[in-house]
């Protein structure tokens, strides 16, 4: 079944937009209902899970747009403690939270697909809309503003 | 900044990689897909349903539409049949009722009776006064 084929990998892009859990779920959801709708426009000579990505991401953006009245706080609380074990202190989880919350939402979404959900930059492209070499830019630009936030927690 | 330098770029370290894998990790486990697919196909469902009740109610705008005419068209037939059986009635008592000066024409003797004992005295005297 084509929900449970593309469910995780969809999750995987929703999650890299809008950084909560739940919102996630409600983008995954929101996305498969557009898709459902749009079926009749889908080109059968293309493949149906990067079609499938670009509607996730689309949803995920208007939802993270929705939710621009976060704070910034919030977001760094959702970040850092939405998996964080309440039992252990992990300094780094927590710092590396707020350092991508601070991360513009772009760069952060191409850092989170490559580095952690392992998206090639074409396939990065193609999912958030944007050229190849955009991806490959955001992605060092992200990558060398997150390495000059934790800077000091590396030196320590 | 060249391409070189981008592509030369250093992968982040591997405990800052890891940790963000933990942070960003999906739920384990098949329940949770189970009842998110669940949810999703649910999310559907409605869709579906409410593309339908669209659909429906479009047929049920253009069956409003062809009963409102429908009943238009009847009043304004209905309204026609009836002034047309009017003007019929009205020739038909035209030829059939007694003209103006039939029904004025009324017998002298049912008049003096109109007149009353009062009248019959004054034209009396006035007679054998001549």
């Amino acid at each position: 079944m084509l929900v449970q084929l593309h469910a995780k990998r969809a999750y995987a892009v929703a999650r890299a937009i809008v950084t909560v859990h739940e919102d996630a779920e409600d983008a995954v959801q929101e996305a498969f209902v557009r898709a459902y709708q749009a079926l009749d426009r889908f080109n059968l000579d293309q493949a149906f899970g990067p079609w499938l990505n670009r509607i996730v991401a689309n949803a995920a953006l208007d939802l993270a747009r929705r939710r621009k009245v976060r704070t910034t706080d919030e977001l760094h609380e959702s970040l850092a403690g939405a998996f964080r074990d309440p039992g252990e202190a992990d300094e780094l989880k927590r710092r590396l939270g707020e350092a991508l919350a601070q991360l513009p939402e772009r760069m952060r979404s191409v850092l989170v697909l490559h580095d952690i959900e392992g998206f090639a930059h074409s396939e990065i492209g193609k999912t958030l809309g944007i050229p190849e070499g955009t991806a490959r830019s955001d992605l060092h630009h992200a990558r060398q503003r997150l390495r000059g936030m934790l800077r000091d927690l590396r030196n320590d | 900044m060249n391409d070189n330098e981008i592509k030369l770029d250093e992968p982040l370290p591997d405990d800052v990689i890891i940790a963000a894998r933990d942070m960003y990790a999906p739920p384990g486990g098949d329940t949770y897909w189970s009842v998110l697919e669940s949810r999703i196909m649910a999310g559907i469902a409605d869709s579906a349903a409410g593309r339908w009740w669209m659909v429906v109610g479009s047929w049920a705008r253009s069956g409003m539409l062809a009963a409102a005419a429908i009943i238009v068209a009847s009043l304004v037939s209905a309204l026609l049949v009836h002034a047309h059986n009017q003007e019929m009635r009205t020739a038909y008592e035209s030829v059939s009722q007694p003209t103006i000066t039939e029904t004025m024409s009324v017998p002298s003797a049912a008049l003096s009776e109109r007149d009353g004992p009062d009248s019959r005295d004054a034209t009396f005297r006035e007679v054998i006064s001549h």
